[in-house]
């Protein structure tokens, strides 16, 4: 990719695929169409807040590990960015099962943004435009481009909106309101309007974020500090090893002392006095609201995460706030280690628009308008991880159109992606929406580790992913067929494996095959293939044939029900319906249906409003009209 | 739970109409399923269209005698290989046939299903699939009445309480694999196992009444109504055969009403005694009977129970009266007393009020066979038609509930085996989507909901 030269912006010039928005989404969406041959352009307000983490400065997590290693298998970006730019990486729930591990890592918040832009600039064709976009271009029910403030329209055949929170973002703090995207930044006026104009529903959601202090202003030894995983395990599939130095976290918490002072401050909060009405994410609380609803707690902990080795801000994570700043000062110098602590950005809450995502197509392309694609918060979601997954498929399909390819989706037994989509679209959730990998009916097939054998197809179909990867992925895979048939025909002997499980394991009296003696839980494939001489095989395939003997049982069970999906999967709705005229429906459904024009009866099964009753009402409308005729599909 | 095999099984005559019962089979495997139950030729190897004596067998018990019809695919009213069972009208023999094929690898069909089928292997025309639309939307207003009823009822309040009890087992367990970053305490296993434990008694339960009482789903009610000291109580007493209601002959002393569940020629019913109805000025009584009269509104059939001992007032009139003219209700009339009338000379008229009627003693139990039957007669008159839905429903309650307990006891080894969070709930989630299946909810959101309001979430 080094070899690539960026290409000269021109602002007249036709481009295939306008990106509207430079963060998580933006980024993900920018680079997979132009990897796809398409000429990109990437319009953001500010090309030097490509890729800003505006919150927390981490990228992972329970559950959103997961659809990071997914984005990299899909050859996305987000892990390769962040295994150059984090500084304290740990493996969530590693005491679990390898279903449940979550990578996370904190980022160098300015490097990270460095790495995004720099990788971009290396994507050769695609350009980065600075411009503040206000219009969408719509020709009968068809997008054309866009109108900048500035300057003139951009015209292209698609259209990907990554907005963020920035349209007509309106921050609080305490009872004053600023209308602003981001602390600091412009706020996005028009695209709404018109879109709203087009006949779009919109909708208005709230998040926050804490105040960041200043590093030299704490007292860290009365903290409890938190040391990353050492060696540090990388997000990308392609990275050897994490070069960065691991700096640590540190643990506090609050006190009566905190909780009385912010109660002070009720009166002028703009969430309990009313003056915010939209939804802020449940799983996301505010620290008036998590003392405010759970008034017996003595304490909540605080994580005080470094922005970065140079910069001086520490995130105070669990401390969101949108109180005013005289409480938000006096509160902080409460908590043990912060009595002199400085603010150097006050914590807020912030207001915008999103358009509720039964709206968008699984290619998230909206109904409405040809070639207009959403992606990120804008569909009313939550979070880095669950906007660059979006962005990813929306780039794809975008780019999939143009080349005259076919729609990208993911199944729910998949991936944390496909789940992601279909609740987006089917659920229509009235919060921000945050992945969780108790949303994943199928999670102990969706491990982060096997990200890259699981989607490995797809990547390859749609030409998403570099030589080298596709050589690396490959071997993997034949690694794991040749041991998959090494561990079936394959002994230990009782002497060897006793001496190794002495006291440990009970003692075996004739030698045992190897995907028997390993279903018991204390034993370890790589010891035993170390001990038999066979060291050869990839520690990565090593755990993937364990996991599916050792957890064979249980993994049985899940499969039966991800066969029983699939059936109602494949019961393809091919065609538009006029659900209204379908009298044998409930009302409810027939609304629900008509909305959402599921593409299959398991789609349908599972939107809300939705009874088994109208499903088998369906499965025979749709077994008459099969009969009847071949009429094609209208949409 | 997963569908076994496509082969589909249902009662296809009414409930309690004729001697005989057909029991349809249907599906690629249905012969063979049947075989396997059949004691009599092999009729895997037996030509289409043909009918064989034999009998059936639930392992070594035997069930009944029968005929069994073998039909080939594609001569048969649904276009696959379909086997008729036609045997005794007995609700227990039905049942015990239904559940050893259903054990044998057959499920039991939706609403509708065997007709959907003959439509999709065209057996019938167009028409008649419209017509089926429209059929299984009725059955599922039909099915929403039920499950109305049965939401009020005791099988759905436990049914509830033990959804309610799995989602709060799973939110602990989801807690620690979605929050585990949080400051939250886990919840020890010994813990979990003692609930698995506790929700599985609770199914246990369930099914066992199930079993006592086989068909209707205990959504069809009775009141009983009448002036105090009628002897309600001692009738709902002496139908339930314990004592229940508090019994004495001080007029007024059942004040509120009183609901059991009553077990009558194989149907489970509900049956309530209620206040006695007369016009009080005391308040707690007058609220008593306001419920009486709410109980009579919600009722299928109410029993008017009058002392014969003593003569017709105009107390009685005017209950006449009020349910004339505000409730469209089967009435039976019961004359009780018997025990205080000499040779049958009864005071009280009862036949002027021109509607079914029966003397009885609720005290000596004399009558009360023949009311029974009379009760019975007025629900099979009054629910004929319903009959194999009522059965379908409720096998599949029953079905419902065996997935639910095998789910549990999957659950609970897996936690023996010390297995993760994520497997065990694999086994309580199949328990509950099971559970769902009888009151028509799904569970992930409330689990998430559960675990939003119940913790302090959020870093």
């Amino acid at each position: 990719m080094a070899n690539r030269v960026p290409r000269e912006t021109n602002i007249m010039t036709d481009f295939d695929i306008i990106v509207v928005g430079g963060g998580h989404a933006g980024i993900e969406a920018a680079s997979a169409a132009a990897r796809m041959g398409c000429r990109v352009a990437l319009i953001t307000m500010n090309l030097n807040k490509i890729g800003l983490m505006s919150c927390n400065p981490a990228i992972g997590g329970l559950a959103k590990g997961q659809l990071v290693k997914e984005i990299d298998a899909l050859g996305g970006e987000m892990g390769k960015i962040i295994d150059e730019s984090g500084i304290h990486f740990k493996m969530l729930n590693k005491s679990k099962g390898p279903a449940v591990w979550s990578p996370r890592a904190q980022a160098d918040r300015q490097l990270y943004a460095v790495v995004a832009k720099n990788r971009l600039e290396n994507i050769s064709n695609l350009a980065l435009i600075r411009g503040s976009v206000n219009g969408i271009i719509v020709n009968s029910k068809k997008v054309s481009g866009v109108t900048l403030e500035d300057s003139g329209p951009i015209y292209s055949k698609s259209v990907i909106l990554t907005t963020g929170t920035f349209l007509n973002g309106l921050i609080h703090i305490g009872l004053k309101s600023i209308k602003s995207g981001r602390a600091g930044d412009k706020t996005a006026t028009g695209i709404t309007e018109s879109l709203v104009d087009q006949g779009f529903k919109a909708g208005r959601l709230k998040t926050g974020t804490p105040p960041r202090l200043d590093k030299n202003t704490i007292d860290f030894a009365v903290l409890e500090e938190q040391l990353p995983d050492n060696p540090p395990t990388p997000f990308s599939f392609s990275t050897e090893s994490i070069e960065n130095k691991p700096i640590p976290c540190y643990i506090g918490h609050t006190n009566n002392k905190t909780h009385e002072i912010l109660q002070e401050g009720f009166q002028q909060s703009p969430m309990f006095t009313g003056r915010i009405k939209s939804i802020g994410p449940r799983y996301c609380p505010s620290i008036e609201d998590k003392i405010n609803r759970f008034s017996d707690r003595e304490r909540h902990q605080l994580f005080l995460e470094p922005e970065g080795y140079e910069n001086r801000e520490i995130y105070l994570n669990g401390f969101s706030t949108s109180l005013p700043e005289d409480i938000q000062v006096r509160a902080i110098k409460t908590i043990p280690g912060l009595a002199k602590a400085e603010i150097v950005r006050l914590g807020y809450a912030v207001e915008y628009d999103f358009f509720p995502p039964y709206q968008l197509f699984y290619s998230l392309e909206t109904k409405k308008i040809i070639g207009l694609f959403f992606a990120g918060q804008i569909n009313g979601t939550s979070g880095y991880e669950e906007a660059a997954a979006q962005g990813l498929i929306s780039g794809i399909n975008a780019a999939a159109k143009i080349n005259k390819l076919k729609g990208f989706r993911l199944k729910r037994s998949e991936a944390y992606i496909g789940v992601l989509i279909d609740d987006l679209i089917n659920k229509s959730t009235l919060e921000p929406y945050r992945m969780f990998t108790s949303r994943a009916e199928f999670r102990l097939f969706l491990r982060q580790d096997n990200a890259d054998i699981r989607l490995f197809e797809h990547a390859k179909k749609y030409g998403l992913l570099l030589k080298e990867d596709i050589r690396r992925v490959n071997e993997k895979k034949q690694a794991v067929n040749s041991l998959n048939k090494h561990v079936k025909v394959n002994n230990i002997s009782a002497r060897k494996f006793n001496e190794i499980y002495d006291e440990i394991s009970s003692k075996i009296e004739q030698p045992q095959r190897l995907d028997a003696i390993i279903k018991r839980p204390e034993v370890n494939l790589a010891e035993l293939l170390k001990v038999t001489q066979n060291d050869d095989y990839p520690l990565d395939a090593i755990k993937e044939v364990e996991y599916n003997i050792k957890y064979e049982g249980y993994l049985k069970r899940n499969l039966e029900l991800i066969n029983k999906f699939k059936e109602n999967e494949n019961r393809i709705i091919s065609k538009h319906i006029n659900y209204k005229a379908i009298n044998a429906l409930s009302l409810e459904a027939r609304d629900k249906l008509n909305q959402i024009q599921p593409e299959s009866l398991g789609q349908a099964s599972r939107i809300s409003g939705v009874s088994p009753a109208d499903i088998s009402v369906l499965m025979i409308y749709l077994e008459r009209e099969k009969y009847n005729s071949n009429v094609p599909r209208e949409t | 739970m997963i569908k076994k095999t496509n082969t589909i099984v249902a009662l296809a005559t009414a409930i309690g109409a004729g001697s005989i019962a057909v029991v349809r089979v249907s599906g690629k495997d249905s012969i063979s399923i049947v075989n396997k139950v059949f004691i009599g030729k092999n009729l895997e190897k037996a030509d289409g269209n043909t009918i064989h004596f034999g009998r059936l067998k639930d392992k070594e018990k035997e069930i009944d005698q029968a005929l069994v019809s073998v039909f080939k695919s594609p001569n048969s009213y649904t276009g696959e290989n379909a086997v008729e069972i036609s045997c005794h009208s007995n609700h227990f023999i039905v049942e015990d046939i239904v559940s050893v094929l259903l054990d044998n690898g057959a499920r039991i069909a939706d609403p509708g299903e065997f007709t959907l089928r003959a439509y999709l292997n065209h057996k019938i025309d167009l028409s008649q699939a419209e017509a089926i639309s429209n059929v299984i939307s009725s059955k599922s207003r039909l099915a929403t009445r039920n499950s109305i009823m049965q939401l009020e009822g005791s099988l759905s309040k436990k049914v509830k309480s033990i959804k309610k009890d799995l989602i709060d087992l799973i939110s602990f367990m989801e807690l620690d694999l979605d929050f585990s970053e949080e400051d939250l305490e886990v919840i020890p296993k010994e813990e979990v196992l003692e609930k698995i434990e506790a929700s599985k008694i609770n199914i246990e339960q369930l099914l066992n009444s199930f079993n006592k009482a086989k068909y209707l789903s205990g959504a069809l009610e009775i009141a009983i109504i009448g002036k105090p000291n009628a002897g309600k109580s001692e009738l709902l007493n002496s139908l339930l055969g314990e004592e229940r209601a508090i019994v004495t002959n001080l007029p007024g002393t059942t004040r509120d009403t009183i609901e059991e569940n009553l077990t009558l020629k194989n149907m489970l019913l509900k049956i309530s005694d209620t206040a006695g109805i007369r016009f009080s000025k005391n308040h707690v009584e007058k609220k008593g009977i306001q419920r009486t009269w709410n109980r009579v509104e919600r009722a299928d059939i109410v029993l008017w129970i009058i002392d014969i001992s003593k003569s017709i007032n105009e107390q009685d009139a005017e209950i006449y009266n009020t349910l004339k003219n505000y409730y469209n209700k089967d009435i039976l009339v019961v004359g009780n007393k018997t025990d205080l009338c000499f040779k049958n000379e009864t005071r009280a008229k009862v036949n002027s009020f021109n509607l079914p009627t029966i003397n009885i003693s609720a005290k000596t139990g004399n009558g009360l066979e023949e009311l029974k039957e009379m009760i019975a007669k007025t629900i099979n008159l009054k629910y004929e038609h319903l009959g194999e839905e009522i059965i379908i429903t409720n096998t599949r309650q029953i079905e419902s509930l065996k997935s639910t307990f095998r789910s549990l006891s999957e659950a609970k080894i897996s936690l023996n085996d010390g297995a993760g969070n994520e497997f065990v709930v694999v086994d309580l989630r199949n328990a509950l989507n099971e559970l769902g299946l009888i009151t028509g909810e799904t569970a992930t959101e409330d689990i998430l909901n559960n675990i939003f309001s119940g913790f302090c979430i959020g870093k």
